[in-house]
């Protein structure tokens, strides 16, 4: 899938923390990228005229197009959507386009992508790490995504604060879970504009 | 369907036709486990110039199989970053941290304001019972005052003379005022 010889131009969302890493490893490797909100541009028809204009001009010049975090196609110009498939998040099929190597902390988020904290625990157990270090990375890859989501602080703090006075979590990881779990059906509520 | 013995072995034939590189990425252990528990079979055999799905291969030796690959990946990924675990570990260690102080900033926030919300109520809780305490406090005197007024109204009542009383007696109110004095 390394299509190292050929040039590429990146639509990507910045929408949760897989797309904000997938922005920050395409930028380390000094990729060509128009990031797009996820608000209000997941379809191809619905980006900028201005940007649609600079796929289909950069096809002509001999460009691969790339869509993360879109739907749709591209009148005028040939786009690949990256998806999750088969086990391998956009992250990794990302790392493979641009030949680079998934960070330790990359990983995690591949995981949390494909399959939520029940997956970072699996990656952590074929890492030997330990129960305590576990919930340390998961805690904080799920903060991230909040923040990457959009979620306000002020927000999480309430929430967490319900969390704790109900006495719905014990361990420090069931009350991040909880935490999560809680804000996930506001997620949209929170998306950035 | 092949017994434990007879897929370990198929097994075993399949991973004889690995690769050199493949073959030792297997763990020592896993392929003295499939040495010591699988039984030579003649009638199992394995073409390596065919495709393995073209072939009968058992399903428990496809998931034996397929389990050796997951501990294989595992190995390797477990290899790749076992001296990163650490240093990462650290540094998450120390992002949670900042994150937790945070967080409980904005409810010592909130906590303040609401604090600071209900202390304004104070005040004027203060003086409500304040008041309260002097009205209880006061109230055997006045009431020992109102009976002394009642007593002096009486008094004024009995020294009127008769023929003006009788007067103010047909007033209905006084008539009660004073039957309930008598």
């Amino acid at each position: 899938m390394n299509t190292e010889d050929k040039k590429r131009l990146w639509f990507c969302s910045d929408y949760g923390i897989e797309f904000e890493s997938v922005i920050k490893k395409l930028n380390k490797n000094g990729e060509e990228i128009c990031i797009v909100s996820h608000d209000k541009q997941k379809n191809w028809r619905d980006i900028s005229d201005e940007n649609k204009e600079k796929a289909r001009v950069a096809e002509e010049n001999g460009y691969e197009i790339y869509g993360v975090g879109l739907n749709g196609i591209l009148t005028g110009a040939v786009v690949k959507n990256l998806y999750h498939n088969t086990g391998v998040s956009t992250l990794e099929q990302v790392n493979e386009i641009v030949g680079d190597r998934l960070t330790l902390d990359e990983q995690f988020i591949s995981a949390y992508a494909l399959g939520g904290a029940e997956q970072m625990v699996q990656l952590s157990e074929k890492l030997k790490m330990n129960q305590k270090d576990t919930n340390t990375v998961i805690e904080n890859v799920l903060f991230r995504n909040r923040r990457a989501i959009g979620i306000p602080l002020e927000k999480e703090a309430e929430t967490l604060k319900q969390i704790q006075s109900s006495g719905k979590g014990k361990s420090d990881y069931e009350i991040l879970v909880n935490l999560d779990q809680s804000l996930r059906p506001h997620n949209d509520e929170f998306v950035r504009i | 369907m092949l017994s434990k013995s007879q897929y370990l072995y198929q097994a075993k034939l399949i991973i004889d036709c690995l690769p050199k590189e493949e073959y030792d990425s297997i763990p020592k252990k896993t392929l003295n486990y499939i040495e010591e528990n699988m039984q030579v079979d003649p009638n199992i055999k394995i073409n390596p110039d065919i495709s393995l799905e073209e072939q009968d291969i058992d399903p428990q030796t496809w998931k034996f199989l397929k389990d050796v690959v997951n501990e294989v990946d595992s190995n390797q990924l477990y290899e790749e970053y076992k001296y990163e675990i650490n240093d990462y570990v650290k540094d998450i260690n120390e992002q949670n941290k900042g994150n937790e102080a945070r967080l409980e900033n904005i409810n010592l926030n909130n906590d303040m304001d609401n604090l600071k919300k209900e202390n304004q109520k104070l005040p004027q809780a203060k003086d409500l019972i304040v008041g309260y305490q002097k009205l209880i406090s006061q109230k055997d005197e006045e009431i020992k005052k109102l009976k002394q007024e009642c007593d002096s109204l009486t008094d004024s009542l009995n020294r009127i003379p008769k023929f003006i009383k009788r007067l103010f007696l047909r007033n209905r109110n006084l008539k009660a005022l004073n039957e309930k004095n008598n």
